[in-house]
Parts: structure tokens; C-alpha cells; sequence
């Protein structure tokens, strides 16, 4: 699993900023799975559709499961920090799956 | 009569190269229209494509001189008198400041401005800088039970010290549209310098400012005129109680180092934005020759339509059931607007717009600041996307 490309969402006015994040591969169960021991995970089903929330000391991310499109909320000077996150994060999912 | 629009006509080329624009319904309209009438398209590439007109002469036969073409259809669209009357900006917000901060800087000391609770960002924050620099002190008027801004609340908001009132003409958020004639009357009245902000009723109701009180009242191109974003503008009654803060080449009177004081160059400097203002005088031509017979009754129908949806949904908080102008802002019990907007967008392709609307203050009393998601049409909208949508949210929040 890949980050294909990053752009801002938006700034919010307590100096967080948020980011849209394109995968590579739709987020799965499998997913939200392997990344449980990292943060909080939390689902929320909207008719046949499940949107999730994972949380950590770092950032917060949603989405929706089959889609590929996160979004990743976090402070400005932990950008560095997150990215590193994210990349261990959806790397060790590849090689889960691999 | 048959709606040709802009995507179908460029279905073959690059438009449609990154998303099937085919399924796509589009209920952002509030914010910016789409898609735009064919007419509207081909205008800005024909005004691309071919040499400008020279300010003031005929070099070339044929050519269109944008700016006349366009203040001449603001006029007769809006029913005002000479086309020297409007001005053009880049959009609404451009405008608002143009006159908000113009009529302030004629005023030596501070006075007092009466504005609305259904006011956007575009005036809320020029007004909240004049307040924080000193310079006005200011009354929001709240919209009654109703959610209507009433004449009488105008008038009772009225003080000695009164010079200035900004008026949402339409809302974003409500789609409730004020009685601009009523209160331009009751302002007009008291000698107070009144500014509507018609942003969100050009194009969607009709409007004959004739008939108003008006001092000025701004639109902007790029919503239900069908215009392209960058242009917009505004209508002057008199221009001397706003000065004007741009200077710069106007085409004549090169020589003299002061900015021309007439209408409309008192308030534009520079090239103007021509494919723009083709662009805008396109839409109004396809929405004058579509009718206001037509217009308002197919929104009508739609906006009737998706509301009876909505409120037929116990989980649905629909925040207007009769809006004006096809306006649906609404919440589900228990969901984040936001999840809501990406479950719409993401998975059905349906656009809309969540959070505060750049409307703050009628947020903080329709939704205590938490923001909801907004359907807006347009007449290129269409009942089977209006079921298409009410079946969508139905499966939502089932």
C-alpha cells in the first residue's frame, strides 16, 4: 500500500491542517485490521457503506473502506513525524499482504 | 425547450479525461455552477480566440467590445437604468469590499452600520475589520421565527449614527430571500446608504432594481448567472458616497495623473477580464431567453421535491423545508456533515457542500456551529437527479 499523492485539504484555524492522502489500493478490513495496534480504530456503518476513524498520539485519519482517498488531520510541526508514521504504517500493510 | 449544457458538447475531450462527468450530480450549485450552458463555453473561446477591441476606437469591424456588451445586459437583466451603473470585479466578495471599505474611507468618523445574521464572510469580515480598527459600530439584526429578516427589525435597528446597511439578499445556507424592496425603502427612508448582497438570488429570482431602493447591489458570474469564476461586479445608484480605492490605466485620458471620477472607470483600473465578462453576459442571455416562467418553477418542483425526501426521514434535520431558492441544508442524527458529504461524493458521485458555508453566524444559531451538508440546485439540475439523491439518502440513513 502506497501513497500515490498528498495535497492540503485544509488549515484549521488551531494550527492543524489536514490532508488528502491517494492510495494506491482501496483501504480494507484488512487494513483497519493491521492497524489496530497503532491507534484506535472506530467504524461507523452509513446505510451499506463503512467510514472509519483511526486515531493516535500523532494524527487522525478517515476514510471509507473500499475507497482510496484518506484523510490525515494533524499539527503542522508534526508533519515530518507523520509522514514517517504513514509510510511504516501502509508499508508494513504491503508486506502483510505480500 | 431542450437544456444543452456545456459537458455534453466537450463530452469527447479533455474534460472527461480524469472522472466520467456522466454520472456525476452536481448539488454544489451555491457555490458555483455547473455544468454552464454551451453558449456560456463557446463565448469565453471565442473571446480567447479573437484580438480585444481597442478602448474607445474601431480598428477592426466586428469585434465586441465586452465590457459595453456585458454592463448593457446587466441592465436590461436587473431592470436598471444606464448601463454605465454597473461595474465589474472579480466576484462578489471583490465587490463587497470595494464598496463596504470604499463608503467607509468617505467618512472621517466612525458610524454606525446595520447588518443581518445571514451574512457571509464576504461581508461579515470587511465589517468585523472596520469594527476592530474603530471606524463603525455595528447591529446584527436577527431573522425573526420565520427566518426571515423583517423590515421592522430594520427599522427599529436604526440610530441616529446609522449611515451604512448590508443586506444578504439571499441566503446561502436558508435559501430565504429578503424583501430587498421593503427594506431598501425603510433604509432609503432614514438617509442610511444601503448594499445588497444578491449573490445568491441573481440569476435565480427575477429581480428589477427599478423598482427597489437600493444603493447598490452586488452579483457575482459565477453561480446562477452561469458565468465563469473571476468575474462579478455591482450595481451604483450614485457614486459619489463610495470612494474608490484602485487607480490605475483606464484606455484614455492618459495624460491626466488623477483616476477618471465616472461611472464605470471611477471603480475599474486595468485590463478587464474579458473572456469573463463574455462569459457572464452569455449566461444572462441563455437564462433571458429561458424565461422567468420557466426558472423558477423547475426549481420549485426539484426543491419541493427532495425536501418532502428529507422530511420524510426521522434521522434528517432539514433546517428549511420551504426555501426560497432550492437551498436544502440538513444534518443526520448522530453523523458528522462531513462523513455524510464524503459518503455522497466518494461512493455516489453526488456533490455537496458541508461545513459552515463561510456563513459563521447563521451556522451558530441553525447548528451551534457544527456545520451541516448543503444541497443547491440549478436549473440544469434535474428531477431524475433529485430522485436519484433522495433514494441515495434514504439508503443512508435507513
Amino acid at each position: 500500500m502506497k501513497i500515490v499523492k498528498s495535497r492540503v485539504s485544509s488549515k484549521c484555524t488551531d494550527g492543524a491542517i489536514v490532508k488528502e492522502f491517494t492510495l494506491d489500493i482501496p483501504v480494507s478490513d484488512i487494513f483497519l485490521q493491521s492497524i489496530q495496534s497503532k491507534g484506535e480504530v472506530s467504524t461507523k456503518h452509513l446505510g451499506s457503506n463503512v467510514l472509519f476513524t483511526f486515531s493516535c498520539d500523532l494524527f487522525s485519519m478517515k476514510g471509507m473502506v473500499g475507497d482510496t482517498i484518506v484523510y490525515i488531520s494533524h499539527r503542522k510541526e508534526d508533519t515530518d513525524a507523520v509522514q514517517s508514521f504513514l509510510s511504516l504504517l501502509f508499508g508494513e500493510h504491503s508486506k502483510l499482504c505480500s | 425547450m431542450t437544456r444543452c449544457v456545456g459537458y455534453l458538447v466537450q463530452e469527447s475531450n479533455f474534460i472527461v479525461e480524469h472522472v466520467n462527468l456522466k454520472h456525476l450530480i452536481y448539488l454544489n450549485n451555491a457555490a458555483s455552477t455547473w455544468p454552464k450552458p454551451a453558449c456560456v463555453l463557446n463565448a469565453v473561446a471565442q473571446a480567447a480566440s479573437l484580438p480585444y477591441l481597442e478602448s474607445g476606437r474601431t480598428t477592426l469591424e466586428g469585434l465586441v467590445s465586452y465590457p459595453d456588451e456585458g454592463r448593457e445586459a446587466l441592465s436590461s437583466f436587473f431592470h436598471s437604468g444606464d448601463p454605465s451603473e454597473w461595474v465589474f470585479t472579480s466576484n462578489a466578495t471583490d465587490s463587497l469590499n470595494i464598496l463596504i471599505h470604499g463608503f467607509a474611507a468617505s467618512h472621517d468618523s466612525p458610524f454606525h452600520v446595520i447588518t443581518t445574521e445571514f451574512e457571509h464572510n464576504a461581508v461579515i469580515r470587511p465589517l468585523l475589520s472596520l469594527k476592530k480598527a474603530g471606524k463603525i459600530s455595528l447591529t446584527i439584526v436577527p431573522a425573526d421565527s420565520c427566518g426571515n429578516i423583517s423590515p421592522d427589525s430594520i427599522a427599529e435597528a436604526i440610530t441616529p449614527e446609522t449611515r451604512l446597511g448590508v443586506i444578504n439578499h439571499g441566503n446561502n445556507v436558508t435559501g430565504a430571500v429578503q424583501d430587498i424592496r421593503a427594506i431598501s425603502r425603510v433604509l432609503h427612508e432614514d438617509g442610511v446608504f444601503s448594499i445588497f448582497d444578491g449573490s445568491q438570488t441573481a440569476g435565480q429570482i427575477p429581480i428589477s432594481l427599478s423598482d427597489t431602493s437600493a444603493d447598490a447591489f452586488v452579483f457575482t458570474g459565477h453561480k446562477y448567472l452561469f458565468g465563469t469564476p473571476g468575474i462579478g461586479g455591482f450595481f451604483l445608484r450614485t457614486p459619489e458616497p463610495v470612494l474608490p480605492l484602485k487607480q490605475g490605466g483606464t484606455g484614455f485620458d492618459s495624460a491626466s495623473p488623477d483616476h477618471p471620477g465616472e461611472m464605470p472607470v471611477r471603480f475599474e483600473a486595468g485590463t478587464p477580464n474579458f473572456p469573463g465578462i463574455a462569459a457572464l453576459t452569455a449566461g444572462i442571455r441563455y437564462l433571458s431567453d429561458t424565461g422567468f416562467d420557466q426558472i423558477p418553477s423547475h426549481l420549485a418542483e426539484m426543491s419541493r421535491y427532495l425536501s418532502g425526501r428529507l422530511s420524510d426521514l426521522d434521522a434528517v434535520t432539514l433546517y428549511n423545508p420551504d426555501p426560497d431558492t432550492p437551498i436544502l441544508s440538513f444534518n443526520v442524527s448522530g453523523t458528522d456533515p462531513e462523513d455524510i458529504g464524503l459518503v455522497l461524493g466518494r461512493r455516489y458521485q453526488v456533490i455537496t457542500r458541508t461545513g459552515l458555508h463561510c456563513a459563521p453566524w447563521i451556522h451558530q444559531r441553525l447548528t451551534n456551529g457544527l456545520g451541516c451538508v448543503r444541497m443547491s440546485l440549478s436549473y440544469l439540475n434535474t428531477m431524475d437527479q433529485c430522485r436519484i439523491v433522495g433514494d441515495i439518502i434514504e439508503e443512508l440513513v435507513a
